[in-house]
């Protein structure tokens, strides 16, 4: 029981989607897909749900590859960015459409959730404002009975206060179910308290994946003068680095010994800071190629 | 392998059988304005009212229904689970339960608007494409039957028609589409032009043409063996196009 992504690689023109992608993503979990814009992300759920084929590697749900294969597509539910719906269709008629093809579908909670949202069932799909189209989406996410349920960039135009609501039915209706849930956002903070694994995409390439409690505890922030700072980081894995003043703040993928020479502080890792700083250090990593390439030629 | 068709040929076929009930509906309308003008203005001056749009409104709505269903049916059943494959299945059913659900019902408005002109003496006739077509052809005990399936035939060709051309253009990029867009009316007009000044070079060519002609206007049998040879051809290049095609959603809101 789970999805199975087997060297999946993609490409639009001269750019490379997707390279090489391998990922396992085991059920009862509330994974995080994470990635700067155009890391690859929205690509690979659509080649999930076979929107899109990839160019090589196959994709298999509970043991089924998904090409062609309803029994296997019918798993898994994209709540995307875009309106897969008719644009003469109402939120109403899109609901029962709903209980067409998943006849589990839990029409009844999704007019509570429209209610409780403010969502008008009377309204065309298209004509509901980005916020509003957003929830709409994340209702039928949230309604619909299926094992792996994601979700790309879910909460696009929500305010605050949609947002929090979204965050606890979600985390309500994972208690009640155990669905596998993968949110894949830019808003990494806020689901930093969701998220149980996390995956991080980078131009195409897997450059994480691994339980967020393991991420963030074996990288920490350090920080205090820089001389000192300086001193004692040397050997090790240095992600990134910020200078003020003469105080330094650095993000290590280490894990220290404790006590701390006097001036250093160790502050706790967020995920956020760690995405950023590994991000912070793929980009310097490849400038240094990039350099070198310039000196070569 | 356990295919999902009925939840997508459900929808499907509910979406062309309502645009079928609109279209027999504005034909009701149009039948009845017939007998109104008739009955209130009397005949023209050749004594006969005629209205034979019955049939070619059936053939024009296929092809149109070929160019605006297959797209969204394709999205809804991305989102909702279902392959392309079965999808495009649900979509050849729907047209051909759909096709033959309205030219029953165009038969059916017909034979009576035809009933209604005899017991009222006016002078209105009422072609279908078929009695269009072969006015003069007897079909005996299936006098209804063959109507039909001609209609459902000729409507099946140009569903088929237009499904390839909104396959054809969701593949192309955009100057694919400029390109597509130029060289289809190039070849619907270039292609004759060229037979008829070659047509030393292109004889057998034209001659296998007029063949296909006169055995589509001697036999309904035969054009509806034609309609169904283009059916296949058109829908299995729509599905070599649909294949490996992106199936993208459309804008997320228009506000």
């Amino acid at each position: 029981m789970s999805i199975e992504f087997n060297a999946i690689t993609k490409q639009f023109g001269s750019t490379r989607a997707l390279d090489g992608v391998t990922l396992t993503l085991e059920p009862g979990r509330i994974y995080g897909l994470l990635g700067n814009n155009g890391a690859g992300k929205s690509t690979l759920l659509s080649i999930l749900t076979d929107r899109q084929r990839p160019d090589s590697g196959t994709i298999l749900i509970d043991g089924q590859p998904v090409q062609n294969n309803d029994s296997a597509l019918h798993k898994v539910f994209l709540v995307g960015e875009q309106n897969f719906f008719p644009d003469d269709m109402k939120v109403k008629r899109a609901f029962q459409t709903m209980t067409y093809f998943y006849p589990d579908f839990d029409l009844e909670r999704a007019q509570g959730l429209a209610q409780q949202f403010g969502l008008s069932l009377k309204k065309k799909i298209p004509a509901l404002s980005t916020g509003y189209s957003s929830i709409f989406r994340l209702i039928l996410g949230l309604s619909v009975n299926v094992p792996y349920v994601v979700f790309d960039e879910p909460v696009l135009g929500l305010d605050a206060q949609h947002r929090e609501l979204f965050y606890r039915l979600l985390v309500e209706r994972f208690m009640e179910q155990s669905n596998t849930f993968v949110i894949s956002t830019h808003l990494i903070d806020e689901v930093a308290h969701l998220i149980d694994h996390t995956i991080i995409l980078r131009e195409g390439k897997v450059l994480r994946d691994a339980p967020t409690e393991d991420l963030v505890s074996t990288a920490c922030a350090l920080s205090g003068p820089a001389e000192l700072v300086d001193q004692y980081v040397q050997g090790k894995k240095l992600l990134t680095s910020h200078s003020l003043g003469g105080l330094k703040t650095v993000i290590l993928q280490d894990t220290l010994p404790q006590p701390l020479p006097a001036g250093l502080e160790q502050s706790a890792m967020r995920l956020q800071d760690y995405f950023i700083s590994l991000q912070e250090a793929e980009d310097r990593k490849e400038e240094r190629k990039d350099g070198i390439h310039g000196y070569e030629s | 392998m356990v295919m999902n068709l009925k939840p997508a040929l459900r929808h499907q076929l509910r979406e062309y059988l309502i645009g079928g009930l609109v279209l027999w509906l504005i034909n009701v309308a149009i039948i009845v304005l017939c007998f109104i003008g008739f009955l209130s203005f009397g005949p023209g001056d050749d004594g006969v009212i005629s209205y034979n749009g019955c049939g070619i409104a059936c053939a024009i709505f296929a092809f149109v229904y070929g160019i605006v269903l297959p797209r969204q049916a394709m999205r809804l059943c991305a989102q909702m689970g279902v392959s392309r494959r079965t999808a495009f299945l649900s979509l050849l059913l729907t047209t051909v339960l759909g096709s033959l659900c309205l030219a029953a019902a165009t038969e059916v408005l017909l034979s009576c608007s035809r009933l209604a002109a005899r017991s009222m003496h006016t002078g209105e006739q009422f072609f279908g494409l078929f009695s269009l077509i072969y006015p003069d052809y007897s079909t005996g005990v299936s006098l209804h039957i063959v109507p039909v399936l001609y209609t459902a035939a000729a409507m099946m060709a140009l569903f088929s028609l237009g499904l390839f051309f909104t396959f054809l253009f969701w593949r192309l990029n955009k100057i694919g589409c400029i390109i597509a867009a130029l060289a289809i009316p190039v070849i619907l007009t270039g292609v004759p032009s060229l037979l008829t000044i070659f047509d030393q070079i292109f004889g057998p060519v034209i001659a296998l043409f007029l063949k296909i002609g006169h055995a589509f206007l001697a036999s309904p049998w035969i054009a509806m063996g034609l309609f169904l040879s283009a059916a296949l051809v058109f829908t299995l290049i729509s599905w070599l196009l649909l294949r490996r095609a992106n199936i993208r959603g459309g804008t997320l809101s228009q506000k």
